[in-house]
């Protein structure tokens, strides 16, 4: 029995075999039992071929070779068949029924001299001699495996999953061996010195397309040619290695069935077997340099990645840095990293990679993606979201915003059943689906970046709650200042308030006795105006002292800035001042007391228009801001100095040759019994923005001091 | 190319019964879930319209439980003034379709379908086809090509754009007949036309009123009636399906029947009828019938799992409420009464409720009594292991009769000891009626056989005490029987079918209703009886 002959037992074996395998899987599915039709025929054909191969005379192998002629033409309309219901293209039946007469006509032919006259002995083992009609057989049979191979290309050139391609491409490379083999064969036939090939190009094909439709989502043909270009190397290896030990040892012992030469080989095996795993990674990683430079460097790109990331604490470089390494490592069109709110752990976009639309990216934590992928191990394919019954329910909204990052791809960060980060990757460039390979190296950098991101947040948050403290630490320092000042300055001017009282009345008294041409009328009148100045620095200490609770009412606030601007424009500072205002439309009412927030108001204005001497601008804006609204009160006036800003707020600090250093500490309580928040952003020369922002729902009083973080 | 049809197209039935039908492997917690998730994003979405100005709170409920305790329970009566004039400007999105539902007396209910909504509609639809076809988990036995002969109202009705959108969704199905013949066609001409045409194609799948499916079951086994010759009988395909189905039927020695002709994979059947008729659809059509729950307001509601016993409600149609039987007695006794409501994890099995939706995807009914009574029969399906509780549907509210304070007599019940009655008719129409102050159960029948009154009212009687045992307890324990019938001459339901025809009434108000018609209806079905 040579391997000439064996070899279409193992075609029928394996045809069988895939028969068996396809059959138990959807044993109802028409698609694949078109498929086991022709995975039949094909075994049946192999079984022929070796009958006639194994024949003891040329007259047996006539028939057998009949038998196999006789399959010919049902390989082609069941293949035939199968394309159709495999790309979904609905055949004119005329077309089919007819592929099956003519493949009934020309396997009946097959039992006729007309298309096999006889058999012929060829080096290699037994041929045909071809009978007149056999080109009538050939075109025929030849043309409906044409046809199936005509729709397969329809159906790998349809717009569809890259799946559905793969699959296709698979089957399409499957029935070019076919047909090379078949025109080895032919050759050989036609007398032309050539070995028939058929048989392997039949075995190739079934095993290509029967994984193709098993196991198509595990695998792909780079994977398949990749491990079956390192494992044929190693194979080399090893066993040119191992012969050549063996040559050795023999020709050193002579004989090799002398015990020491037994010892020796055995030696060899263990040696060689112990050696084999090492050489096989090894191997494995030059074959991928060879032959598949750049795959070999996105997974170097990814080991980078894990290296350069691991003693990072700074959230916004991990982001960048995985996102743009996973893109480069799996060459996909998008990749968009969603990491969780500090406050509301809903999971927004953090970083990204070719997203043109800037619209937000938003996951609540209560999404059925979030749920599910904190519940389950496993990364999600796009096409899961329709499926997964507990994702079905995801709002409108969120799958919107998913189909935006591509989405073909989801994977969970981790740490324990936490979850860290969700990574998102849109197709591949190549249009190649993921395979299991990617999918196990972006779940292992995943896994890692998911600790890396874990220790960066709470590296971060850590740093948040010691600023945090220290704002607070701060503001109660502050507010004990506040106290205190507010205490002492109540004690003073009771004390400065009667002896100023008296002054003025003196002055008035003197004043009222003294001629309009006296001299010391001018003296008197600015005793007069100073007492005045003090009294009314006494009033503000008074006020500063005594802050009052606001008395709230639903206020529309672009009707109080309108209704202030009259006595604004009076004011002497605001003639060289070009006012402007830029209220929101559409903006909500505040509960707020209008007499504090119009003293607040003037207050910020007047300082606005005593910086602007020469004239400038004044922008008075406000906005909806989420839950609240912000006024924005603008100058382009001389700007604070930086070394100033801290200290505004605090009382009896002013930068004006006569001011109190209360407006601002004053106004900055009126907000803060409000629940709002004051804020300065100013720079020399160039002007200052004060922020008023005022809730539109008041919280606690001790949470808006908590929550309040930024540069007063 | 919809995802369904690529998993089909490249075999991948897991991943297609997954999607569709994965729902049955759901956790009550997991369908809680869903249904909290769904109900959230509805109230946002209608929070800004009129309709959610007018029934949500001011405060937006952020829980089911706030939802329930703010937002009062509703009916059909406070949606008129925005859904009878068909105004899309107060709902949060303009609707994709309009379709309506029967209603009683002649008016109809217009229900505005979102697009979302309209999608979700299909994918239940299609779990409904997939799992009617299945006799096992995970077993998916449509594909290319499959023949769907469909028997059931065109649009504006609830069951033509599910036919319309299943044919979107699995554009690869063979819809008998086509839609872009039938919608144009009446409805009787539209079955004969698609028994017609499946003697040539075939079918793998029926969706079919039962009575539909009887009549036509009935008429093979009455060859007294024969077949009528056409020569579109002698299609070389029409003679090859009868040529088999005569030699199944006379290998088994009995006359040709339905399943002869057509071998059909699944039989999914519409009505309350389709449980008192399940014997007589395995005879005629060979196969389990596979019942569905549904309302044109709410979609899906539930469907029976592959082994078609109780059904399994599907978390994605509405928010489910039920209220107690107790409690829905309280609320038809005192209009003013709010009746309480619980929840699926909530609900006991043997008990009665009423069932309350909430739409989801920008759909207009909250909290809304459909007016439908439902039964928990079992928590969890032993035999599927479905770990979700298991109804079937009991009655409209509408049809229900009391008698005597404790007896509720429903219309599957009537319909039920009619049929086990042996009594031979063509229809009937029964309400409860007083005589000489004492309720009695009136059953207006137009009978096919010749028997006294009093004789068919006894078998009826006796019939009726066998299906129903607390009818049972009002011989047993007041030692009445209120049971009478009014004969009607044949012919009379035909004729006020005919005249309803002829006054252009729509398909749904061609017969009266069997239970609690009007007096209209009965003095019409009297006079014509009368005429002839």
């Amino acid at each position: 029995m040579t391997f000439y002959t064996l070899l279409p037992l193992l075609a029928f074996a394996f045809n069988t075999a895939l028969l068996v395998l396809v059959l138990r899987r959807q044993p109802k599915s028409a698609v694949h039992r078109a498929f086991s039709l022709f995975l039949l025929s094909m075994a049946l054909w192999g079984l022929a071929i070796f009958g006639m191969r194994a024949s003891p005379s040329l007259e047996t192998a006539l028939v057998w070779e009949r038998g196999a002629l006789t399959a010919g033409p049902w390989m082609g309309v069941f293949i035939y068949h199968f394309s159709f219901l495999f790309g979904g293209i609905r055949p004119a039946p005329a077309l089919l029924w007819g592929g099956y007469a003519m493949a009934a006509g020309l396997s009946a032919m097959s039992f006729s001299g007309l298309t096999l006259s006889d058999m012929q002995l060829k080096p290699y083992g037994y041929a045909p001699v071809l009978g007149g009609l056999f080109p009538l057989y050939a075109i025929g049979t030849n043309l409906m495996g044409l046809g199936g191979l005509w729709n397969l290309i329809n159906t790998y050139r349809d717009p569809r999953s890259t799946d559905e391609k793969n699959r296709a491409a698979y089957i399409i490379i499957g029935m070019a061996f076919i047909f090379l083999g078949g025109i080895s064969d032919l050759l050989s036939i036609l007398g032309i010195s050539f070995y028939p090939l058929g048989i392997m190009g039949n075995i190739l094909f079934a095993i290509l397309t029967s994984i193709a439709i098993l196991r198509h989502r595990l695998l792909d043909i780079t994977i398949i040619l990749r491990k079956g270009a390192a494992y044929s190397v190693v194979s080399a290896l090893v066993v040119g290695v191992y012969v050549g030990l063996v040559f050795l040892v023999n020709s050193a012992f002579q004989s090799w069935a002398s015990p020491l030469s037994l010892l020796a080989n055995l030696l060899l095996v263990l040696i060689v077997a112990t050696g084999l795993q090492p050489a096989l990674s090894r191997i494995q990683r030059t074959v991928d340099r060879w032959f598949y430079r750049e795959r070999y460097d996105y997974i170097e790109a990814l080991a980078r990645f894990s290296r350069e990331t691991k003693d990072t604490t700074d959230l916004e470089a991990l982001s960048s840095s995985l996102v743009s390494n996973v893109t480069l490592a799996m060459q996909c069109s998008q990749t968009c990293l969603l990491l969780p709110l500090p406050r509301s752990n809903d999971f927004a976009l953090r970083a990204s990679w070719g997203i043109e639309d800037d619209s937000p990216v938003l996951i609540r934590a209560t999404s059925p993606l979030v749920s599910w992928l904190q519940r389950y191990d496993g990364v999600l394919l796009g096409e899961d979201l329709d499926v997964v019954p507990l994702l079905q329910a995801m709002p409108a909204e969120e799958r919107q915003a998913l189909t935006k990052t591509g989405g073909a791809l989801i994977v969970p960060m981790k740490t324990r059943s936490n979850l860290t980060g969700i990574l998102m990757l849109g197709e591949k460039l190549s249009q190649q689906p993921y395979s299991a390979e990617d999918i196990a190296i972006l779940q292992t950098v995943t896994q890692q970046a998911a600790v890396n991101f874990e220790n960066a947040r709470l590296y971060q948050e850590l740093r948040e709650q010691i600023i945090e403290l220290q704002n607070t630490r701060d503001q109660l320092i502050r507010s004990e200042k506040l106290a205190m000042v507010g205490k002492l300055a109540a004690n003073v001017a009771h004390e400065i308030n009667n002896p100023l009282q008296s002054i003025l009345n003196e002055t008035f008294l003197l004043a009222s006795t003294i001629s309009v041409d006296d001299p010391n009328k001018s003296d008197l009148a600015i005793i007069e105006s100073e007492a005045l100045r003090a009294r009314g620095i006494v009033r503000s200490l008074l006020d500063f002292a005594r802050q009052r609770e606001p008395q709230k009412e639903s206020l529309d606030i672009n009707y109080l800035i309108e209704s202030l601007l009259p006595l604004v424009r009076s004011y002497p500072q605001s003639m060289a001042v070009e006012l402007r205002t830029q209220l929101g439309d559409g903006l909500p009412r505040v509960e707020a007391d209008p007499g504090q927030l119009t003293q607040v108001l003037l207050n910020l204005i007047t300082n606005a228009l005593d910086s602007m001497p020469t004239g400038g601008r004044l922008t008075i804006s406000t906005v909806h801001l989420e839950e609240n609204v912000v006024i924005a009160v603008k100058d382009t006036g001389m700007g604070i100095p930086r070394e100033r800003q801290s200290r505004i707020f605090e009382p009896f600090f002013t930068t004006k040759a006569h001011g109190s250093g209360l407006g601002l500490p004053i106004s900055q309580g009126i907000i803060d019994a409000h629940g709002g928040d004051i804020a300065v952003k100013s720079e020399t020369g160039k002007g200052t923005t004060f922020k008023i922002t005022l809730p539109l729902h008041v919280r606690a009083r001790g949470e808006q001091s908590l929550a309040r973080g930024d540069q007063r | 190319m919809s995802t369904s049809q690529a998993f089909m197209r490249r075999g991948d039935t897991q991943r297609l019964w997954q999607k569709y039908c994965g729902f049955l492997e759901l956790s009550l917690a997991e369908f809680m879930e869903i249904q909290e998730q769904l109900l959230m994003e509805q109230i946002q979405l209608l929070a800004p319209t009129a309709l959610g100005m007018r029934f949500l709170p001011d405060r937006l409920p952020t829980s089911a439980e706030e939802f329930r305790r703010g937002v009062p329970l509703t009916n059909y009566d406070d949606y008129t003034d925005f859904l009878g004039e068909r105004r899309p400007e107060l709902l949060p999105e303009e609707p994709r379709e309009w379709v309506h539902t029967s209603g009683r007396g002649g008016s109809f209910k217009w229900v505005p379908y979102t697009a979302r909504a309209y999608d979700r509609l299909v994918d239940s639809a299609a779990a409904g086809i997939i799992i009617a076809c299945a006799n096992a988990k995970g077993e998916v036995n449509i594909g290319e090509g499959c023949r769907f002969l469909y028997n059931l109202p065109s649009r504006p009705y609830f069951s033509g754009m599910i036919a319309h959108g299943i044919m979107e969704q699995f554009s690869f199905f063979r819809m008998i007949p086509p839609l872009d013949r039938s919608d144009t066609m009446g409805f009787q001409e539209r079955i004969e036309e698609g028994f017609r045409m499946a003697l040539r194609t075939g079918v793998d799948v029926i969706g079919s009123l039962t009575s539909v499916l009887v009549k036509i079951g009935e008429r093979f086994a009455d060859r007294s009636q024969g077949v009528s010759f056409s020569f579109s009988l002698l299609h070389p395909a029409v003679v090859w399906r009868i040529a088999r189905a005569l030699l199944r039927s006379r290998l088994q020695g009995r006359p040709m029947l339905p399943k002869d002709l057509w071998p059909v994979r699944g039989v999914l059947c519409g009505g309350t009828d389709t449980a008192i008729y399940r014997d007589q659809l395995i005879h005629y059509w060979g196969l389990v019938p596979y019942e569905y729950y549904g309302a044109t307001e709410a979609g899906f509601i539930a469907m029976q799992s592959w082994n078609r016993k109780a059904m399994t409600m599907t978390p994605y149609s509405g928010f489910y409420e039920f209220v107690p039987e107790t409690e829905w007695l309280k609320s038809r006794d005192d209009h003013t009464y709010s009746p309480q409501t619980v929840l699926l994890p909530e609900v006991q099995p043997g008990q009665r409720y009423e069932l309350v939706i909430t739409n989801f995807y920008g759909m207009p009914f909250v909290r809304y009594r459909l007016g439908d009574l439902i039964r928990v029969v079992a928590l969890r399906d032993e035999e599927t292991q479905v770990t979700l509780p298991q109804i079937t549907f009991e009655a409209r509210i509408d049809d229900i009769i009391d008698i005597a304070g404790f007896t509720r007599l429903d219309e599957r019940s009537v319909w039920q000891a009619i049929v086990n009655s042996g009594v031979k008719h063509e229809d009937w129409a029964m309400r409860k009626e007083y005589v000489e102050g004492e309720p009695i159960l009136n059953v207006y029948m137009e009978l096919l056989e010749e028997s006294p009154a009093s004789e068919v009212a006894r078998r009826i009687h006796n019939s009726l005490a066998q299906v129903d045992p607390s009818y049972r307890d009002l011989d047993n324990i007041l030692g009445l029987h209120p049971m009478r019938v009014t004969p009607l001459l044949p012919g009379t339901f035909w004729r006020y079918l005919s005249e309803k025809q002829g006054l252009g009434f729509d398909l749904a108000h061609l017969k009266p209703p069997h239970m609690n018609p009007t007096a209209e209806d009965i003095a019409d079905l009297l006079r014509l009886s009368a005429l002839i």
